[in-house]
């Protein structure tokens, strides 16, 4: 993993550009609902790419670290944060909302996980997403975040939740 | 109901969709993949392997992905023209067993393969450490064991023993369980150490330290020493290119310099350069006559005592007898000035695994004891060198368990070294200070245990503690990690016994004291950061 987003030709498979604007390895991909690509990084950022330009459009700072991304069908994006350490413990799992076109948060962050986030995809039926988080839970929302319901992952064989890695 | 249809041999990531309506797929680290529509469970498909990444497959009618660890993409689906092809059939049945042998797995132990990866005991010379106290193991001779690196040189600290290896401890499962002898500062522990697959080392070794109440300071040693052991890769909170320590992982960094958590106990355990403690029994031993003259037997019995004491790496071993203490005993009645050789070996008995807990158990310990109460008693007499090791075997009492509860638990014992102490401390010897003042900080750690090993106090202990700190507070002009100590050792009461200690702060003027030493010391230039701050600290906490 670097830090390198590279584009392809979906026809000819050629590396058509190399976007750089990440500091560390990039973790995730989704779109925004008006075709940008939008990246998420260790770095603590979620870059918004025009890729007819190649150019970054903007960066969404301020996460605790891995940031995974997914653009939403309101035209906002939703990042997630895997957290940082606090007193020595992980913290401050973070699922922010962004306006693509000023860059800037919306509304205030919402942080429902125990451990650190590290999925986030998108439902259709029900017009919203879901977060999978190392407290061995899937999170169901709704566009804005607000919680449907909670799944469980059974908990291993010593009680304790796995790290749910993917939605 | 999906069903594997269908296997590829190659791994990928893949950015994460969810399949169409209400489907949900997600997959976790123990390999547990569930299926879900809406917040409702639809199934539940168990990997061999950490699953660390799931994709729906838009159009298909439901179709999932998954990767997993071991490398496999397995394509899963509820279409039954699918999953009924003969392929389909044989690559289920191959996943199920892939899945109970996993499990299976499980349960078994450190494999032959596993010790013969580890990097040979006689050739770690070629393997320095990387960092003071790191731990690593190493194949010694088709056992495995744990050594420490330690100013320049590997220390054995323990056998990685036992062939099982899942198991419960305390009745909570692990995937690994190691019964572990590990020297701590309490002396020599049979610990249980658990951990899972894909868990976070720096998780199972705090665990570890909490349920065994050991220093916080091993945290980075205990992780490591699970890492290297289970061959994992850094911890799973997150894959990185290895030029980048994740924030979180580094933050789990040994204690600062100053706390008032306990950082276990702490003891003289230097050893002396080779052949110079046997050197001078042999020479004082030339000018003894009769009774005290040493048989051969016993010069016999103490230089092989002196090369068990020197070989430190091999602490967990080596035996410390009784006839070997009794040895040592027959020095007791040489005189003053020559002493002290005799006090060193008990400064090392008590330090050593086996040599404390023999101590422990025989009346030999009351007689070394009752002898340095005698001579603390004759001031002029007590010569310095002998002063000084006969207080540092003091301090040792505490770093053993067997030993520290025997001599605290006993009336007579433990206050007839209160009496040494009290009568020490404000000798001419800075160093025997130092001694005095590290005593009563090990004392005020007493405090800091609970549980299994918790041991309250007496009132003479305790007062005994805060008299000897007044006295060095007000006193010492020399030495400012003498001062240090002291007032760590009255923080750590306060700090664990709170008002209780209120009345023997108000005895001994704490807070005055410790008034007078900030204005004594703050404008000399000689008292750094570390000690300045734990000043303040103790003195907002005598207020």
């Amino acid at each position: 993993m670097d830090k390198k987003v590279r584009v392809f030709d979906g026809q000819s498979r050629e590396l058509i550009a190399v976007l750089e604007g990440h500091s560390k390895g990039i973790i995730s991909f989704s779109w925004t609902s008006d075709g940008k690509l939008i990246s998420g990084s260790w770095d603590g950022t979620a870059i918004v790419w025009d890729l007819t330009t190649h150019q970054i459009v903007h960066t969404l700072s301020g996460h605790e670290n891995g940031v995974h991304v997914l653009g939403l069908s309101n035209g906002l994006v939703a990042t997630t944060s895997t957290g940082e350490s606090v007193n020595g413990k992980p913290a401050n799992f973070r699922l922010r909302f962004w306006n693509v076109s000023s860059g800037q948060q919306i509304g205030d962050s919402i942080s429902d996980h125990m451990g650190s986030i590290r999925a986030i995809s998108g439902v259709p039926g029900i017009g919203g997403f879901a977060t999978s988080s190392n407290d061995g839970t899937v999170i169901l929302r709704s566009i804005d975040g607000v919680v449907i319901g909670t799944m469980y992952h059974p908990a291993q064989e010593d009680g304790s939740p796995p790290f749910v890695l993917d939605v | 109901m999906y069903v594997l249809f269908d296997l590829f041999s190659h791994l990928f990531r893949s950015a994460i969709h969810t399949d169409s309506g209400l489907d949900i797929v997600s997959g976790a680290e123990d390999g547990s993949v569930m299926v879900w529509s809406g917040t409702e469970k639809v199934q539940f498909i168990p990997h061999p392997s950490c699953v660390w990444c799931v994709m729906g497959l838009p159009n298909t009618g439901g179709d999932f992905l998954t990767g997993s660890h071991d490398g496999v993409l397995r394509l899963f689906s509820r279409n039954p023209d699918k999953y009924n092809s003969t392929s389909a059939v044989q690559a289920h049945l191959e996943f199920a067993m892939e899945v109970s042998a996993a499990k299976e797995q499980k349960r078994k132990g450190p494999t032959n393969e596993e010790i013969a990866k580890a990097p040979k005991w006689e050739n770690r010379g070629a393997l320095p450490g990387t960092s003071e106290n790191q731990v690593m193991v190493f194949n010694d001779k088709g056992t495995m064991i744990a050594a420490q690196w330690n100013s320049g040189s590997w220390i054995m600290v323990g056998n990685v023993t036992g062939t099982g290896d899942g198991g419960s401890i305390n009745g909570v499962y692990y995937d690994h369980v190691m019964p572990v002898e590990i020297e701590t500062p309490n002396g020599l522990r049979n610990l249980n150490l658990g951990h899972n697959n894909g868990e976070n080392p720096f998780d199972a070794a705090q665990r570890f330290i909490d349920q065994n109440e050991l220093s916080q300071g091993y945290l980075q040693q205990i992780a490591d020493w699970i890492i290297a052991r289970s061959g994992q890769s850094a911890p799973t909170l997150g894959m990185d290119d290895s030029s980048t320590k994740m924030d979180v992982q580094s933050s789990y960094s040994a204690p600062k310099a100053f706390s008032f958590r306990s950082d276990g106990y702490f003891a003289y355990d230097d050893i002396p350069q080779t052949n110079k403690v046997y050197g001078k029994v042999v020479e004082f031993n030339g000018s003894m006559e009769g009774n005290n003259k040493l048989s051969d037997r016993n010069l016999e019995l103490l230089s092989s005592l002196i090369t068990v004491l020197e070989n430190k790496s091999h602490y967990v071993t080596s035996e410390v007898s009784k006839e070997h203490i009794i040895a040592v005993l027959a020095m007791v009645n040489w005189d003053i000035d020559k002493l002290f050789p005799m006090f060193d070996l008990f400064r090392l008995i008590a330090v050593h695994p086996k040599g404390s807990s023999t101590l422990s158990s025989i009346p030999q310990l009351s007689v070394v004891i009752n002898k340095i109460a005698k001579l603390s008693r004759q001031r002029e007499a007590f010569t310095t060198a002998s002063a000084l090791t006969a207080s540092k075997f003091l301090v040792n009492l505490f770093r053993n368990d067997e030993l520290r509860n025997t001599v605290l638990r006993n009336n007579l014992l433990s206050q007839t070294v209160l009496d040494i102490v009290n009568t020490l401390v404000l000798h001419s010897s800075k160093l025997v200070r130092l001694a005095v003042s590290t005593f009563i900080l090990n004392l005020s750690t007493v405090t800091s245990h609970y549980g299994l090993f918790s041991l309250r106090l007496s009132i003479e202990m305790m007062d005994s503690v805060f008299s000897n700190a007044s006295q060095l507070l007000q006193y010492e002009n020399d030495s400012v990690e003498t001062i240090f100590r002291a007032l760590k050792a009255v923080g750590t009461m306060k700090f664990n016994l709170e008002s209780e200690m209120d009345i023997y702060s108000s005895r001994y003027n704490l807070s005055s004291i410790l008034f007078a030493t900030k204005d004594k010391w703050s404008n000399t230039g000689k008292m750094d950061e570390v000690v300045l701050s734990c000043l303040n600290e103790v003195s907002v906490l005598f207020p």
